[in-house]
């Protein structure tokens, strides 16, 4: 790094030519492997590098199928995305509290398998399919809540009924005592298959609750919304493409560059150096 | 990802230089040296003439312009963070014949402290002028933040939003406060000479700032982070009085909701006011400033002082941290920490 001197009077400050530590004044190296360059260099994100490094960067972030790193991602992603809904939901069952910050680690989760499974790509894509599965599994975990809560209020509605209804029946309630056979129809109508449609529109009602239920909750308490947001926003971050920037191949001194590695627009006529 | 061919520079030396680079990479010639000398000529200059933070800001421009593994950065680097000091201590460059202030040395202590007495007093006239000119320029700078486009516009989009939601009173009592705390900021960046955007609301979410500069130190980006609460504290206590004086109930409305929103500021996370704040604190600090916040809630019980609490001490107990102490950011957090929790849990009168 740079001399971290304080100042001087005149501060031997000239704007002429940079003044570096030892490496540069050998002469060209390259901030990857360390080698020297003496002909051509490429240029990555404000480093200098040969071409052998310049070629195992492009392989890394250009190489491979896109078609097989979507897939890795959604894989991944799905995984962590059911792991994180298990997380959740158990740290509820054992704890007896629903912590709404376990929502971040399912962001992280879900968001840090996508990565991996894109090879670190990141992107849109990514960050779109990261989110979609962080909100999938906080619906998710909140689906199994509500559908828990659903079930003891059925069964404490069905056993109320069945308390109060052969002993005090009142006669305003006589139909009550006609209950097994209305039982009796409802098996009945149960051993009915549905119909696809019907079993379509259910499923489409189910899955609207359950995306819908983060919302719900939101709306009551501002909090969860806050934390909710915070996981998604974590997903979309750890996948947002990385910063890459290569430029070159450029000449030193009186170097040639190949013709095969020439650049499309490399511009002899840019002579706009301020040098 | 992009992989560009962008024309190169060529030197006279005979090298392509990369359009990333800022120097010849075979003989170090730099790039912009003609806009080098330029930048620090009229750095010298503000600073002969007192003018600490317009120097500052020519010396951050230089900052861009030059490899950061070169000596020259370093200088200017460690330049800036002494002019960052001098503002902060609203000490303004006493010139050298040189042209720069001489930094203290060892054998100069002696002589120093022979002249304290009157070195203290134009010390306390400087800062009183700073206090004045401070109060005299802020309503003025607070209106000023009004003339960019991008901010007005923006900001009238989110005040129909809030009107629509809240009604106008309240809506437009909720965007003085948000405006009150980014120009706080604006502020502070302008004090330290850093390069950034005008305030750009986010219907919805809020109002952002963005910076065009790097802030070179912890201590700074504290400093800057933390004077956005620091305004809208004094926006929602100023509410919170106006409240009490004429018993408005919109007021007292305004004051919590814009103390719940600073304090929801300094959680300490992603790029909000509280991790800039946290940057700058060791990690004994932080641990106090989670003690803080754990306090607060036990006396408020206002659930947001939990997720502070939370990402405090996990920001206290994991990650780095400062490694020196930064005992002016800790005081400024913990203070925003308690004023603001009282203020967000303040009565607020139903209409009736």
């Amino acid at each position: 790094m740079t001399s971290n001197s304080e100042p001087d009077a005149g501060d031997n400050l000239q704007f002429d030519r940079a003044e570096f530590e030892d490496a540069q004044a050998a002469g060209v190296v390259c901030s990857s492997c360390q080698q020297a360059i003496t002909d051509w260099y490429y240029e990555i994100n404000g480093l200098i590098t040969c071409a052998t490094c310049h070629a195992k960067v492009r392989e890394a972030f250009f190489g491979g199928s896109r078609l097989r790193r979507a897939a890795m991602a959604t894989v991944f992603g799905i995984v962590a995305g059911v792991l994180g809904a298990a997380i959740y939901y158990g740290v509820a069952a054992a704890t007896g509290y629903e912590i709404g910050l376990v929502a971040i680690v399912v962001g992280l989760l879900v968001g840090g398998a996508v990565r991996r499974g894109s090879g670190g790509r990141g992107g849109w894509f990514y960050q779109l399919m990261a989110v979609a599965l962080t909100y999938s599994a906080i619906s998710g975990s909140y689906f199994i809540f509500a559908a828990k809560e659903f079930a003891k209020q059925e069964q404490a509605t069905s056993n109320q009924v069945t308390e109060s209804a052969p002993a005090d029946s009142p006669p305003a309630l006589a139909g009550a005592t006609s209950q097994p056979a209305a039982a009796a129809q409802a098996d009945d109508a149960s051993t009915e298959a549905p119909s696809p449609a019907a079993f379509l529109l259910a499923f489409a009602l189910v899955l609207g609750l359950a995306l819908a239920l983060p919302i719900l909750v939101g709306i009551e308490s501002p909090i969860t919304f806050l934390i909710i947001g915070f996981a998604l926003y974590e997903a979309w971050v750890i996948n947002k493409r990385p910063a890459l920037q290569i430029n070159g191949p450029c000449r030193i001194g009186d170097g040639v560059v190949p013709a095969a590695n020439a650049p499309v627009a490399a511009s002899a006529s840019a002579d706009t150096t301020h040098a | 990802m992009r992989e560009t061919t962008l024309p190169a520079r060529h030197c006279p030396c005979g090298t392509q230089i990369a359009s990333g680079l800022l120097s010849c990479p075979a003989c170090q010639r730099l790039v912009y040296a003609e806009e080098l000398k330029r930048l620090a000529a009229r750095a010298q200059t503000a600073e002969q003439e007192g003018d600490t933070s317009g120097a500052l800001r020519e010396w951050r421009q230089a900052l861009d312009l030059l490899p950061r593994d070169s000596r020259q950065y370093g200088v200017i680097q460690a330049k800036v963070e002494k002019l960052s000091r001098l503002v902060e201590a609203g000490v303004p460059p006493l010139p050298s014949k040189s042209g720069t202030r001489p930094a203290p040395s060892g054998d100069k202590k002696h002589s120093a402290w022979k002249g304290a007495g009157a070195v203290g007093v134009v010390l306390l006239l400087w800062k009183f002028k700073w206090l004045v000119a401070a109060a005299l320029s802020k309503g003025k700078l607070l209106l000023l933040g009004l003339t960019k486009a991008s901010t007005l516009f923006s900001m009238i989009l989110s005040l129909g939003l809030y009107w629509t939601a809240w009604g106008w009173k309240f809506a437009l009592g909720l965007i003085v406060s948000i405006y009150i705390h980014e120009m706080g900021h604006v502020t502070a960046l302008i004090r330290y000479g850093i390069k950034a955007t005008p305030p750009m609301f986010l219907p919805g979410v809020g109002a952002v700032v963005r910076l065009k500069q790097q802030i070179v130190s912890p201590r700074e980006d504290a400093r800057v982070g933390l004077a956005g609460p620091m305004w809208g504290l004094g926006a929602a206590a100023g509410a919170y009085a106006v409240s009490l004086a004429m018993s408005w109930p919109s007021w007292a409305a305004i004051a919590r909701v814009g103390a719940w929103i600073n304090l929801f500021n300094l959680l300490p996370v992603f790029s909000l006011d509280g991790a800039r704040g946290f940057h700058a604190l060791s990690r004994g600090q932080r641990a106090l400033a989670a003690a803080v916040v754990a306090g607060a809630w036990f006396l408020t019980s206002e659930g947001l002082l939990l997720l502070l609490l939370i990402v405090a001490g996990a920001r206290a107990f994991g990650g780095q941290s400062a490694e020196k102490a930064d005992h002016v950011a800790l005081a400024q957090y913990v203070f925003l920490v308690a004023a603001l929790s009282a203020l967000a849990v303040i009565h607020v009168p139903l209409p009736i």
